[in-house]
């Protein structure tokens, strides 16, 4: 049972569908195909063009794209990108986690307001927001004039156009991507094992490496994806924080769709970059499946 | 501690990390809210720009009240919002739900392909959306953005419910599944309200990632389908103005109101609602009871307080759908009685659309651009007939090349005789058969006069040294390397591998100088005191001399050039007459003041230019001593790669 279930899914009474699973399924794999699949299907195609002077596409084929998409710059400038995103998600599950914990343990009307609470700053204009920031980070501004009137700081401190802004722009982009989704598994566990755990007499330590990290992994591997996984790509807060100083896998496909107006580079990187992803997920999956 | 209290110690051990989580609770929320406090008080601010507090006002407010605009792009961002929300929730809570219940053939590539939207870079998702919805021949507009909205939202819904499948008893269902309700009753009565924090969770996600959506929106929005974000990015260019905190802070107000009087209402209901059990127990049909859903589960979830009523909600959501639709499905629109305008955003004030329709009865649809390529990108992948585009000198040498323009009617546009000559037969429309000029304005050094006390006349003053990390400028390629080709005394137009050689060392130490790359807002690093000196567009600098006269504009001594925006009608232009009309109604001094007064730059329009008062004559930035330099030529894609790459290069190789 175990290892026919576990390709697939990790609900162990699985069935194979009928016509009934996949007419239902239908929906949401028409939108794929038409929404997902057609469009990197042109992407596809454009990666292997040339593009004309005035930057159209043109269809002859080429490999020169993927030859130059290959060019370690631009292998060091993914690498970056990975790494930034990394940091972030790091930095996201080490704050989310006890916050989503707290609020699931919460009774329900205040667990549903706080979750809202969680959100609603980011229902405000991204620039705005990012304006704000840089009034708080700026050399005179709110955060080293703090620092100077407690005496912390003689000179003001460069915190803005650093990597250290960066991830902290970063960081508060993603940061409910990671509560939402670990709220979601914490809310339910059974506080009762924990309760359990401690009567039995496991110190706090314990009980959180044992008891509440497994129980809530797949919160964790949520907020994981949906923070990693778009902070590799993302670019704006990287140029507004940081000066743009450097560059992000997200700016260089952009700019070859915008001002290098050669899309079918842009197109090759893209291909490539989800690629990569698709076959990292896989085997990231089939890892995680084949330890259960 | 020999003998412990086994008794007290899990009390205390749970009470410290209770307390110690909440005090981080605290602090998160700090976190999140620390920016949002500021965003409020600067709803306060009466300075224009977004970045020094000057004063306490409420005009803000007030101008947001008479802001029409804005206030139609907030509804269409809701509305977008709220449908996207409502079909990604459907659509990735069945998904999660399938996914989990069969073994699907396939399943882990469907499961990767659900999450490449949320890697796939949004120009990219932009492009191939827009591409894609022009070859079925679907008119750009609210649907469009909606579905493209649906693609990326779905999958942070499917992968929250999925993380709360993990782990979900299976006799769950099959519980209720004996009980006699039927798939679609467990589904919705037993399995749904398991979910639904993760539903809440991941809907969430999907409203608040469509309200903020800004380049996908970009390419698949259609003229009259403006979203908030589409206008406050354009607001950048003429400074982000406080308008916009005052409607986040409106809007944030009224949603933490909400999300605590309702559950303050609902509190009230349900205390009311334990006299009188009847209406939770009509949502329960007799088959599935909520009692093997609290037996089962680890977590004794009692029913009520998920359980969602599913009916009116789903008649809403239907309703909501159809009125989209109807509102999409517009009657044939008949000719020059609208006018599409794609233009960069702001350009061209309020007032003037205003009193152009007052005056006309001719509808303005205005949309928007912020970089003259993705404009470039969106005309030439089809989609909407705009009557009047924008472009600036170079690009419309590409659309005049490509045939992209309808040649003007002179007898329609009498006042066209008020553009100064210097301004007219420019090498991108040699016979000014295609384009009319709009602004023009020059890239030029910003000196902060309190900060700087040596005289900057040029490039090789700028990038000293002792200005290290002093320094902000715009982020383009090609505008660095037609600096240094104006040093080394090479034509800023002759981009051939050799020249872009020699300019390397010259760009690799000053890009080593250059604290800020910023093409859209240089002027805030410079108003904020992080920097100061600037290489910047005129308008920028112009709009820094207004707030404040330290900020000095120098042309470089080693040369600079012009750009020029103009007006032009595109090919597909159905409404040509109403095109005509709204381009002479700019051209009338009267007119083409307004727009001068709000954007600072050069102004063609001699005749406009004698309205001006003497101050805005005197902005250095806006009128500098000679009316036209070089301007920058369309150059192939060979060269345009060439900038490109060793633009990426050097920054990739600054420290």
């Amino acid at each position: 049972m175990q290892t026919i279930a576990k390709f697939e899914t990790n609900n162990p009474r699985a069935r194979a569908p009928r016509l009934a699973g996949w007419l239902l399924l239908a929906p949401m794999l028409t939108w794929l195909l038409l929404f997902v699949i057609a469009p990197m299907a042109i992407l596809f195609v454009y990666s292997f063009c040339r593009r004309d002077d005035l930057g159209r596409v043109v269809h002859e084929f080429t490999w020169e794209n993927y030859a130059r998409a290959f060019d370690p710059i631009y292998l060091n400038i993914l690498g970056r990108s990975i790494g930034y995103a990394a940091i972030t998600t790091l930095i996201c599950i080490a704050a989310g986690f006890p916050a989503a914990w707290f609020i699931a343990r919460q009774p329900p009307v205040m667990r549903n307001r706080l979750v809202m609470l969680v959100m609603i700053p980011f229902w405000t204009s991204f620039l705005i927001r990012t304006y704000a920031w840089i009034t708080i980070l700026k050399e005179q501004g709110l955060m080293n004039g703090l620092l100077h009137a407690a005496g912390l700081t003689a000179a003001p401190v460069e915190f803005l156009y650093t990597p250290a802004a960066v991830i902290i722009g970063l960081v508060y982009a993603y940061l409910p991507f990671m509560i939402l989704p670990i709220y979601g598994s914490a809310e339910k566990l059974d506080f009762a094992l924990v309760e359990a755990a401690y009567d039995l007499g496991a110190g706090p330590l314990r009980v959180f490496r044992e008891i509440i990290i497994p129980l809530t992994r797949p919160g964790i591997a949520a907020g994981t994806l949906l923070t990693f996984v778009p902070a590799i790509g993302m670019f704006a807060i990287t140029d507004l924080m940081g000066g743009a100083k450097v560059p992000m896998i997200g700016n260089v496909i952009q700019k070859q769709f915008g001002g290098a107006r050669n899309a079918p580079f842009g197109a090759a990187l893209g291909v490539i970059f989800t690629l990569m992803f698709i076959i990292a997920y896989t085997l990231a999956q089939r890892r995680r499946s084949s330890e259960q | 501690m020999h003998a412990p209290d086994i008794s007290r110690r899990p009390v205390s051990g749970i009470k410290m990390m209770r307390r110690g989580f909440g005090v981080w609770t605290a602090l998160v929320f700090a976190f999140l809210y620390l920016p949002i406090i500021v965003l409020i008080a600067y709803s306060f601010n009466s300075s224009r720009l977004n970045i020094l507090w000057e004063g306490f006002t409420m005009k803000w407010y007030a101008a947001l009240a008479g802001n029409t605009p804005i206030i139609r792009a907030l509804k269409n961002t809701l509305y977008i919002g709220a449908l996207a929300t409502v079909f990604s929730i459907i659509i990735g809570t069945t998904g999660a739900w399938l996914l989990y219940r069969h073994k699907y053939r396939f399943a882990r590539a469907i499961q990767a392909l659900v999450c490449v939207p949320m890697i796939m870079p949004e120009i990219v998702m932009g492009i191939s959306l827009l591409i894609f919805f022009t070859v079925l021949k679907m008119e750009l507009g609210f649907t469009t953005v909606v579905i493209a909205h649906v693609t990326f939202c779905f999958p942070f819904v499917l992968v929250a419910v999925q993380a709360r499948l993990d782990g979900l008893d299976p006799a769950l269902e099959e519980a209720a599944l004996d009980l006699g309700a039927t798939p679609l009753q467990a589904f919705r009565l037993v399995i749904v309200p398991c979910l639904w924090p993760a539903i809440l969770s991941g809907g969430l996600m999907a409203f608040t990632l469509s309200m903020d959506e800004l380049i996908i929106t970009f390419f698949t929005r259609g003229p009259t389908s403006p979203t908030l974000p589409t206008v406050v990015f354009g607001m950048v260019k003429k400074g982000l103005d406080p308008m916009i905190n005052a409607l986040s802070t409106v809007f944030l107000v009224t949603t933490i109101a909400f999300v605590l009087f309702s559950e303050y209402l609902r509190r009230l209901a349900s205390e009311s609602g334990q006299s009188t059990p009847t209406p939770p127990a009509t949502l329960l049909p007799k088959t599935a009871s909520p009692t093997p859903a609290s037996t089962t589960t680890p977590t004794p979830t009692p029913m009520k307080k998920h359980s969602i009523p599913v009916r009116p909600a789903a008649i809403a959501i239907a309703a909501a759908a159809v009125a989209a639709l109807a509102a999409t499905s517009c009657a044939p629109r008949a000719t020059d009685k609208e006018v599409n305008v794609f233009a960069w955003s702001e350009y061209i004030p309020q007032a003037v659309i205003d009193g152009f329709t007052k005056e006309t009865g001719i509808k303005v649809n205005y949309e928007t651009f912020s970089s003259g390529e993705e404009m470039l990108a969106k005309v030439l992948a089809g989609g909407t007939a705009y009557d009047l585009v924008q472009p600036c000198d170079y690009i419309a040498e590409v659309m005049v090349k490509e045939d992209l323009l309808t040649p003007l009617d002179y007898d329609k546009l009498p006042n066209f005789k008020n553009i100064l000559p210097e301004f007219l037969n420019l090498p991108y429309d040699p016979d000014q058969k295609f384009t009319i000029p709009f602004m023009i304005s020059t890239v030029g050094i910003v000196v902060n006069t309190e900060k700087i006390k040596d005289p900057v006349r040029g490039y090789a003053d700028v990038f000293q040294d002792k200005h290290k990390g002093r320094i902000v400028v715009v982020d383009d390629g090609r505008e660095l390397v037609s600096w240094a080709f104006s040093t080394l005394g090479i034509d800023i137009n002759n981009i051939t591998p050799g020249n872009l050689a020699k300019a390397r060392p010259m760009l690799e130490r000053w890009m080593g100088l250059v604290k800020i790359f910023d093409s859209d807002s240089p002027k805030t690093a410079l108003t904020n005191g992080d920097v100061d000196l600037g290489i910047v567009w005129g308008g920028e600098a112009a709009i820094l001399w207004k707030e404040n006269k330290k900020f000095q504009y120098v042309l470089p001594a080693e040369g600079t050039h012009s750009f020029v925006d103009v007006f032009a009608i595109s090919n597909k232009s159905k409404n040509r007459d109403a095109a005509h009309k709204f381009l002479d109604y700019t051209l009338r001094p009267e007119i083409s003041v307004l727009i001068s007064r709000d954007f600072p730059y050069t102004n063609p329009n001699g005749s406009a230019r004698k309205l001006l008062d003497t101050e805005e004559l005197a902005n250095p930035a806006s009128y500098p001593p000679k009316g036209l330099y070089e301007i920058f030529r369309h150059i192939d894609g060979k060269a345009g790669e060439d900038i490109d790459a060793l633009y990426t290069d050097l920054k990739n190789a600054i420290k």
